[in-house]
């Protein structure tokens, strides 16, 4: 079966270029795109997609604020962040709301489509700039009891990423499976999530 | 003395009367009485007159008396008068002096304050002037990046799609794949002009991981055995963005290189921070860049070895290349922290 596919992008150009190339693709379909965030909430829910690639800066309702509405009504779908630079903050923010990964708008359509399956798989792509931002993140909340700690082998894993090891390095160092590395990224990225979550209940108790 | 002698002369007359008298001699008593009391008379004219002599005397000399002590008071006066007003004009001096000195150092302070403020506004103008041509600058590099950017991430995505195409000849593909390579190569050569416009801070921790991750990435599908010979802790200082851009460029240029044209089948990225400096070697063990490839590609690389001159001088460091036909290729990079700290 194809894997559905939508997208959330403003920029015509990329949005249909991309929507072709996906869809024109073995095992892809993607018959769905929307230009703004507000249309994305209202169409979305009822379409049960895999993947959905969403751009973050989107006029009015910004792609992040977009993935933190979405998230809740579509468990089942994926959110890949689209973004024109390695915007870390807004990257970082994304994924504390609920995105499941990155890419750049200039990565080669090749990995494009490489990066879907790899999330759709359950895969969680993790850079070196965004280990750094997990680290300091959980650091800085480290003295609320409520929040979810890292484990000794979730920080090395974020100290060998933040350093520019990829997966592959880092499951030879540690004596791990690839696959397991990957378990470990997704698991901290869940905590990250559950985190930004409490702190956001706390903020309004 | 004429008074006293005329005092004789009355007691004589005197004694002579009463002696005739008593002699009997009447006459000449009468007439010397007579004398006597003539004499008396003037006399005591003489007494009164010098008694009111005496007592004019004591007058004029009271009054000539009263008039010093009037001029002295007088002049005590005229003396208090003059201390008085050399005191007054004394205090009325210190404070002329001490308002003219107040005065000016308030001028001077006014001046110094105007001039420093002078100074420090022509600054921040001149400074808001470079921030404001920096921001246009860069609004108009961002403003162009969104929109070629955007046509030619399409041209991209479109000459992808029909390299998928299999009824086409094999020059179409390849022309297309090079159209495909070429559009995205711009948007990547943009987004890098730009990518100074990211707010985050660039640290030298940041830039050696970075340098790693991208190099795994890149490589990751060249069939190169790939080592890393990297330092354990680096440090988080701060470096300058175009220090982070030009260094990073040209790694990524010395590794395109690489992919391109030498045919390595090792690779070996060492960088080790010492006396403050960092150093970066990037080796190959491939067919070198004096080969006796087309013209077309060596122009392409010596130009690519230009720019990568260039970038890392421009921040201070220094370049090194050695090349070896079918032994391989050494870049060194050699910069100073000093150089490159923010």
């Amino acid at each position: 079966m194809n894997l559905t596919i939508g997208i959330v992008e403003d920029e015509k150009n990329i949005r249909e270029g991309i929507a072709l190339l996906v869809d024109a693709s073995e095992g892809f379909e993607c018959k769905h795109t929307f230009d703004s965030a507000e249309e994305a909430m209202q169409k979305i829910p009822l379409l049960n997609l895999d993947v959905v690639l969403m751009d973050i800066n989107l006029p009015e309702i910004s792609g992040i604020r977009c993935v933190e509405l979405l998230k809740p009504r579509c468990p089942n779908t994926q959110f890949l962040m689209f973004t024109s630079f390695e915007d870390t903050e807004s990257v970082f923010n994304a994924l504390k709301v609920g995105a499941n990964g990155y890419i750049t708008k200039t990565t080669q359509p090749v990995k494009i489509l490489d990066a879907i399956i790899d999330i759709h798989k359950g895969g969680s792509p993790m850079s070196s700039h965004i280990a750094r931002k997990i680290v300091s993140s959980f650091q800085t909340t480290k003295t609320n009891t409520e929040l979810e700690k890292l484990s000794t082998r979730e920080v090395e894993i974020l100290d060998l990423l933040s350093k520019g090891f990829r997966y592959k390095e880092i499951a030879n160092q540690l004596f791990l499976s690839t696959e397991t590395v990957r378990t470990h990224i997704r698991n901290i990225y869940a905590k990250l999530q559950v985190n930004s979550r409490t702190e956001a209940l706390n903020r309004v108790c | 003395m004429e008074t006293g002698s005329k005092q004789w002369q009355k007691q004589a007359y005197l004694g002579i009367a009463t002696t005739s008298y008593d002699l009997g001699d009447f006459k000449i008593a009468f007439d010397n009485y007579e004398k006597y009391a003539q004499l008396k008379d003037t006399l005591q004219g003489d007494e009164i007159t010098t008694a009111i002599e005496e007592l004019k005397t004591k007058y004029e000399t009271q009054k000539k008396e009263n008039e010093i002590n009037l001029l002295q008071q007088s002049d005590l006066i005229k003396t208090t008068q003059i201390k008085t007003q050399k005191a007054q004009l004394y205090t009325k001096n210190i404070l002329i002096i001490s308002s003219i000195f107040v005065i000016l150092v308030i001028v001077v302070s006014i001046y110094f304050i105007l001039q420093k403020q002078k100074s420090k506004n022509e600054l921040e103008k001149a400074l808001a002037i470079k921030v404001t041509e920096e921001t246009e600058r860069l609004r108009i590099a961002k403003d162009i990046h969104d929109d070629l950017g955007s046509g030619l991430s399409k041209i991209n995505f479109l000459s992808e799609l029909i390299v998928k195409d299999k009824n086409l000849t094999n020059e179409t593909t390849e022309n297309v794949q090079s159209i495909a390579e070429t559009s995205i190569k711009i948007v990547e050569n943009m987004r890098d002009l730009i990518w100074i416009l990211n707010p985050e801070n660039t640290t030298l921790f940041g830039l050696v991981s970075r340098i790693r991750e991208y190099s795994s990435d890149y490589l990751e599908d060249y069939p190169a055995e790939l080592t890393f010979n990297f330092p354990n802790n680096v440090s988080e200082t701060t470096i300058s963005k175009e220090s982070y851009r030009e260094i990073f460029m040209t790694i990524k240029e010395a590794l395109n290189n690489i992919v391109k044209h030498a045919k390595a089948t090792i690779i070996e990225i060492q960088i080790e921070l010492k006396n403050s400096a960092i150093e970066i070697l990037i080796k190959d063990n491939g067919i070198g860049i004096v080969s006796n490839d087309s013209i077309k590609s060596n122009f392409l690389i010596g130009n690519g070895l230009k720019n990568m001159r260039y970038r890392i001088e421009s921040i201070g460091g220094l370049f090194k290349l050695e090349s070896n036909a079918n032994i391989g290729t050494i870049i060194k990079i050699l910069i100073s922290l000093e150089k490159i700290k923010n």
